[in-house]
């Protein structure tokens, strides 16, 4: 069982490489904004390497400009071995096409799974007992099954990816899709499972940033590195804001671990950010304890 | 600008005023108009629009797995406000009229999801919808395209949203998967659409009006359409302080620090505005887009009508070479007025869909800005 921290802000790098995780994972998921510089990643990567972890470079859903700053950071990773890169744009997998040292692994962003809805996992209860819903549940029932699935649980995608040389994806830590992702293990694939927070959906119109009333993207100043935001609506919904996504939050167990592990899953990320207040080596350190 | 003028008898009605229509050279961009029945169709194409496109009814899972296709049609939700009511038959009747008036039909089945228990039935759809003679079939999903290729497909592709195509390397990478039209994600600035029209090889088509999204499509997990029965409590709330109903993006929510979970104020925090680009049609032309979609299959027919017109006329506009800006401001304040008969009849405050600021394409930040100016967030108390 290996625990990965990811993080796209270099001192929170200098706090991971000093936990007891197994690897380290740099650079947004998100946000083009926040893509390392490429003495940055330099950086990072030099504090991995001391620190004996794995490195792994996550880029996130890019426009033209930011496909430089990324090609840039490739140049440097590509004469540094096996290294894994995490794509969340089909453009960059295929200028990874003339990297052949290194390993592209679906993000979230590429792999679909209508689990993230938070409506589907409000049980029947908070339905009421309303008859016009007895025809809907039966036909709910039919393809509950596929809302727990994701797009790649079919064979032909995951040939189609593997051709492109990935080998593996990240998922999310969403019990009622647990039973499917074996079939995705089946099938050859590293499973890498996100902790605590499940992508809801996510924007380029930056919401945090609107909110606190950025001028623009390029002279951003990331308050999204300190700051996040619970929203709630009267009628019973909670949610956070953080940058340009919007999360809803899951509480992992041990047991669901061993669960996982079970079905084949070996990799599990940490993802450093200010709602779940995992900001330094001693939080990490407790919660790869807990989840042991 | 080369232009060739041809009358057009679309309809009887066209017949007896003897209307002409601008037909406009390769270089202008054709308007794709939503249908969901071929009444629809008819409107549309008398309006003008070049190509149509819409689903067609699914069978067993197919059709209770709804993603993104609209509410589907339990719970109270009218039944025409599904985007996929089209039958294989009627579909028959849409694709005959349309081609009868040079107009192509486009099938959707852009799901960004496959699954090998829905392999068959997808086959088993998509089949008998080009038996029927559609013209091009919109696919958003690798999964999806593989059958499409599986089964031998002649007609061409149209890579959907859902692929979420940002930069030119994506649109290379939809091109080589065999995709002859790719339609770019919703949230690129003119300049970004502008570089990759010209730098691709494939047609680039984007979105021009209908209920714009905030969020990032194929990303967006917020609009599973039958399972809005969950926000019943919420989406009431709602209803009663705006008058009307929206989706859960546009709600106002009450939004806290998330370190010491002190209110800061009430914003509708997920609204990003985006419905429409009138003002910046002509920015597109410039830009080479090959179509201008328009949204919302399940939208009322006059809606369709109305915007497809709209766009008819100021393309129609820019193509007579009358782009002087004050008169394209004045005709743009003109059409702005047409499509507020349809709005403010129908859907209420929606009336500011037209303005300026809340057009499609400009740049990411500023507009957010101003709306975040004109509408400060209330302060808790």
């Amino acid at each position: 069982m290996k625990f990965i921290v990811q993080t796209d802000n270099l001192s929170m790098i200098k706090e991971a490489a000093g936990s007891d995780c197994d690897g380290l994972r740099f650079g947004p998921e998100f946000c083009e904004w926040k893509i390392p510089s490429l003495s940055e990643l330099e950086k990072a990567y030099e504090l991995a390497s001391e620190g004996g972890k794995d490195f792994t470079y996550v880029t996130p859903r890019v426009s033209e400009g930011s496909l430089k700053k990324i090609r840039e950071n490739l140049d440097f990773l590509n004469g540094k071995g096996k290294i894994e890169i995490v794509i969340n744009d089909l453009g960059v997998l295929n200028i990874l096409g003339s990297y052949p040292e290194l390993r592209p692994h679906l993000g979230r962003e590429l792999v679909y799974a209508p689990a993230r809805c938070p409506w589907l996992s409000m049980g029947s209860r908070e339905l009421g007992r309303n008859p016009l819903l007895i025809s809907w549940k039966i036909r709910m029932r039919n393809v509950e099954k596929l809302y727990s699935q994701t797009s790649l649980n079919y064979a032909p995608t995951i040939r189609f990816f593997k051709g492109y040389g990935v080998q593996g994806i990240d998922v999310d830590w969403i019990d009622r899709c647990f039973p499917y992702y074996v079939f995705l293990v089946k099938n050859g694939l590293n499973l890498s499972v996100y902790l605590h927070m499940v992508p809801v959906t996510l924007t380029r119109k930056c919401h945090t940033a609107r909110f606190l009333g950025e001028r623009a993207p390029e002279s951003c100043t990331k308050p999204c590195d300190t700051r996040a935001f619970l929203l709630k609506h009267e009628g019973g919904l909670e949610f956070f804001l953080h940058g340009n996504v919007v999360f809803r939050p899951v509480q992992p167990t041990q047991g669901d671990t061993r669960r996982l592990v079970k079905s084949g899953v070996t990799e599990f990320v940490v993802a450093m950010n200010p709602i779940m207040k995992i900001s330094s080596q001693q939080k990490i350190d407790e919660l790869i304890r807990r989840m042991r | 600008m080369e232009i060739t003028v041809r009358a057009c008898l679309y309809d009887l009605e066209a017949y007896q005023t003897l209307k002409v229509k601008v037909k406009m050279t390769e270089s202008m961009p054709k308007i794709l108009s939503p249908i969901n029945s071929l009444e629809d169709a008819t409107r549309v194409i008398s309006a003008g629009a070049d190509e149509v496109y819409c689903g067609a009814k699914m069978s067993g899972k197919l059709k209770n797995f709804v993603l993104y296709r609209g509410p589907g049609t339990p719970l109270g939700i009218r039944k025409e406000r599904s985007a996929q009511r089209i039958t294989y038959d009627e579909l028959g009747r849409i694709v005959d009229y349309a081609h009868g008036h040079g107009v192509k039909v486009i099938l959707v089945v852009n799901e960004p999801f496959m699954s090998e228990e829905l392999e068959e039935e997808m086959r088993g759809h998509i089949g008998p919808c080009l038996d029927e003679g559609v013209d091009a079939l919109i696919i958003g999903d690798i999964g999806t395209l593989l059958i499409a290729k599986d089964m031998g497909v002649k007609v061409p592709l149209y890579a959907s949203t859902y692929f979420i195509s940002t930069n030119r390397e994506a649109v290379d990478f939809l091109r080589k998967l065999g995709f002859s039209r790719i339609i770019l994600d919703r949230h690129l600035t003119i300049n970004e659409i502008s570089d990759i029209v010209k730098h691709s090889k494939v047609d680039i088509e984007v979105f021009c009006h209908g209920p714009g999204c905030s969020n990032i499509n194929g990303n967006c997990y917020l609009y599973h359409g039958h399972l809005y029965y969950h926000l019943k409590r919420a989406w009431e709330e709602e209803k009663t302080k705006l008058k009307r109903s929206v989706p859960p993006c546009m709600f106002t929510f009450e939004v806290y620090d998330a370190d010491r979970l002190t209110k800061i104020g009430k914003a509708p925090i997920l609204d990003a505005h985006t419905y429409c680009s009138l003002c910046n049609v002509w920015a597109l032309v410039q830009a080479g887009v090959h179509g201008l979609k328009i949204v919302g299959r399940e939208h009322g027919t006059e809606h369709k009508e109305t915007e497809t017109r709209v766009y008819r006329k100021i393309l129609d506009f820019i193509a007579r070479g009358q782009v002087r800006p004050k008169k394209l401001r004045k005709r743009i304040s003109l059409l702005r007025k047409e499509l507020d008969t349809i709005y403010s009849a129908g859907m209420g405050g929606m009336r500011r869909l037209c303005e300026e600021k809340h057009c499609y394409y400009s740049p990411l930040f500023e507009r957010s800005v101003r709306y975040h100016k004109r509408f400060p967030i209330q302060k808790a108390k």
